[in-house]
């Protein structure tokens, strides 16, 4: 045997690359730094916080109870006090605590604050969370500790950061088999549980103001067809003022009585929206019309009559707390996607062929390979229309939060001049995504375009048949074309981003009208040799060579038809 | 000091799909392995990030610290060896021993046109 030529290559993989993974590792040790930075602040906090999950419990009787309404240096947002002593016994000495809560400041509502009293009245048993250090120590309420899942916020951050480090240095393949092997394997399901991090931010962000701004004043409206209305008398009215930075909001406030069962209770629910809002000048108004004295009717739920509310109905202002609706779509929606769409679904034997998504045409055929097909377009009009909506509605929600806050200021005689030149670009985009809406819109009312092809997948080098019609006011059109066109499509990553690069390798022309009768007619043939020499399609989980038919009819001041069929074409037959 | 070897028949390196990809895998190895594994793959390279598709494998179990072994692969109908402006993708052979961090590789062109498709 003659001595045999290799053109071989032996090595231990050399990384590439390495100054795109330091800068990469750099901007994930921010994320890192900033998630344990935080973490350490939140996790000082809760650990002070729910210091009292380690004191000891000890049974406890409760001498007297009451709620004070505004005491003296009451917290304008919280004029409810709920104030109760109790009496509790340690290594036999009895101890006298009026701690209910640390860091209890009162309540926004009366009936929450009313409930600690009922639940605490004077000669109730109880129990006492007992300080083992200092026994005089006590409370007898401990904080939720649902607060301490906010840590998880933070240990997001650290999760990204970490991870993206991890990733960036240890998940290339030692061998491209074993790369190949497990297609993504740990980079991709690395890569899934970053994606799933972020969109679960959205998602929680969202549901944590949409379940208290929407859903449950939404439940609480319906719940209320069924509260019985009673009368009632004002004790008190105000409009409480939440100082922030960004600006002050408000909330109704009106404390008012009125008799259930022969029992008297006291509400200070006005309607079921919770939180505050700007518009102080409308709340004026309600609370100038329920001054101290007044009558009324109130609706109280039978089922438990320390709830009350005046104002049962839907108002306006609750179509607000739709906007968080936004972010959960995005959180949960791209949660979904990650997961289904991000999913590799084996294929056996050819992976790397597309499948082809155009429909059978039903007649009778030597062989199903030969059968023609109906092609599908890329994106629906309906779907480009629904889609832009969906974009421009959270572009535009987003960028109108600071719009408001710009034009308040400006309104305010206190502009905010960095904010304003800031939110100009997003302005103008927002702009154009309006005009992309309408622009979509117009394009549903086009002439449809329908393909028929000789063949499901075009081998190379093998006649490519297309039968065209045009349904709809076909006679709009002032030119209509049909090109086969061949691209490459290169996915990568660019920081957090996920960008695709597209180059366009061939373009053939398979018909080009611009007489009127033609275009009239409605329909036609075309046929082409698709090249033998050229690349067949294929499709990679990062990288595409994709074949597609793009009808293009032009319409004078009217948006343009702009139709994309994608067609397989496949390796030559041989043998 | 391990040491792998790849060679094909007539030293080709171009094949046409359904084509036969003969020759001789060999090593020379400091340690036993549990596996010796020859591949026949593509890779693509360029703007995109790496994708891998492994066609074929053979696994010589159990292997002596020094052997060769012949192969055979038949040539898948594509994917195609081309190059663009941003995506390249090229066919391998690649010998792996288990466990160890050793490869030793071949370029391949699959092509009916006895050359990589250039776009």
């Amino acid at each position: 045997m003659s001595p045999l030529r290799t053109l071989s290559r032996s090595r231990t993989d050399k990384p590439a690359g390495v100054v795109g993974k330091v800068f990469m590792s750099f901007f994930f040790l921010l994320f890192l730094a900033a998630g344990c930075f935080f973490f350490y602040l939140m996790y000082q906090g809760v650990r002070q916080t729910y210091a009292t999950y380690s004191w000891t419990a000890v049974p406890a009787t409760v001498v007297e109870s009451d709620v004070l309404v505004e005491p003296p240096g009451f917290d304008e947002t919280r004029p409810y006090l709920f104030t109760v002593t109790y009496e509790y016994k340690v290594g036999g000495k009895l101890h006298r605590s009026t701690n209910h809560q640390d860091g209890y400041e009162g309540h926004r509502d009366y009936a929450d604050a009313d409930a600690l009293r009922r639940r605490y009245a004077a000669g109730a048993a109880a129990t006492a969370y007992v300080n083992p250090a200092n026994p005089a120590d006590a409370v007898l309420e401990r904080k939720s500790p649902w607060g301490a899942l906010a840590l998880g916020f933070p240990l997001i951050f650290i999760f990204i950061g970490a991870g993206g480090i991890y990733g960036t240095w240890m998940l290339g393949g030692k061998t491209k088999a074993q790369a190949g092997k497990a297609p993504g394997g740990k980079t991709k399901r690395f890569g899934r549980l970053g994606l799933t991090g972020f969109f679960a931010i959205f998602l929680a962000a969202g549901l944590g103001f949409l379940i208290p701004f929407f859903i449950l004043p939404a439940v609480g409206i319906l719940s209320a067809r069924q509260w019985v209305a009673t009368p009632f008398t004002v004790e008190n009215s105000a409009v409480r003022t939440h100082h922030d930075s960004d600006g002050n909001t408000y909330h109704i406030d009106i404390l008012y009585r009125y008799e259930f069962n022969g029992q008297t209770y006291r509400s200070s629910r006005y309607q079921f929206k919770g939180g505050s809002s700007s518009g102080r000048s409308g709340k004026s108004r309600v609370v100038n019309a329920h001054p101290v004295g007044h009558t009324g009717v109130c609706y109280v739920n039978p089922n438990d009559p320390s709830q009350a509310v005046i104002e049962r109905g839907w108002t306006n202002d609750l179509w607000f707390g739709l906007i968080p609706l936004v972010f959960v779509v995005v959180g949960g929606g791209g949660i979904i996607g990650t997961f289904v769409y991000g999913s590799d679904k084996k294929r056996p034997g050819r992976e790397w062929l597309p499948k082809s998504k155009a429909e059978p045409v039903r007649i009778d055929t030597v062989s199903p390979d030969d059968e023609p097909v109906t092609l599908k377009p890329t994106t629906g009009r309906i779907g480009k229309f629904i889609g832009s909506i969906v974009f421009a509605v959270f572009w535009n929600g987003i960028t109108s939060v600071f719009v408001s806050i710009a034009v308040s200021r400006h309104l305010g005689g206190d502009p905010e001049w960095f904010l304003t030149f800031f939110i100009i670009p997003f302005v103008l985009i927002g702009l154009g995504l309006i005009g992309y809406v309408f622009y979509s819109f117009l394009a549903l009312f086009n002439p449809r375009v329908q393909l028929t092809i000789n063949r499901a997948a075009v081998p190379l080098g093998e006649p490519l048949l297309l039968d065209w019609t045009l349904t709809g006011a076909a006679g709009r059109l002032r030119s209509f074309k049909i090109t086969l066109e061949g691209r490459e499509e290169a996915t990568y990553q660019r920081g957090t981003n996920t960008v695709t690069d597209k180059h366009t390798f061939a373009t053939l022309t398979l018909t080009e009208l611009t007489d009127a009768a033609d275009i009239m007619a409605g329909h036609g043939r075309a046929e082409l040799v698709v090249p033998a020499d050229t690349m067949h399609s294929f499709v990679a989980t990062n990288n595409k060579i994709v074949w597609t038919l793009k009808a293009h009819g032009q319409i004078a001041r009217w948006p343009d038809v702009k139709d994309e069929f994608p067609i397989v074409i496949a390796p030559q037959r041989h043998g | 000091m391990a040491e792998l070897k790849l060679e094909i028949n007539d030293g080709r390196t171009t094949f046409a799909p359904g084509d036969r990809v003969e020759g001789v895998a060999g090593w020379q190895l400091d340690k036993p392995v549990k596996s010796a594994k020859l591949h026949l793959l593509w890779s693509t390279s360029g703007k995109g990030t790496e994708d891998v598709g492994v066609a074929e494998t053979v696994t010589f179990d159990d292997p002596p610290q020094v052997d060769a072994r012949i192969f055979a692969f038949t040539v898948p109908d594509g994917p195609y060896s081309f190059s663009g402006r941003l995506i390249s993708l090229t066919w391998s052979l690649e010998l792996t021993v288990e466990p160890g961090t050793h490869v030793q590789r071949m370029d391949l062109v699959v092509s009916p046109h006895q050359q990589e498709v250039k776009l």
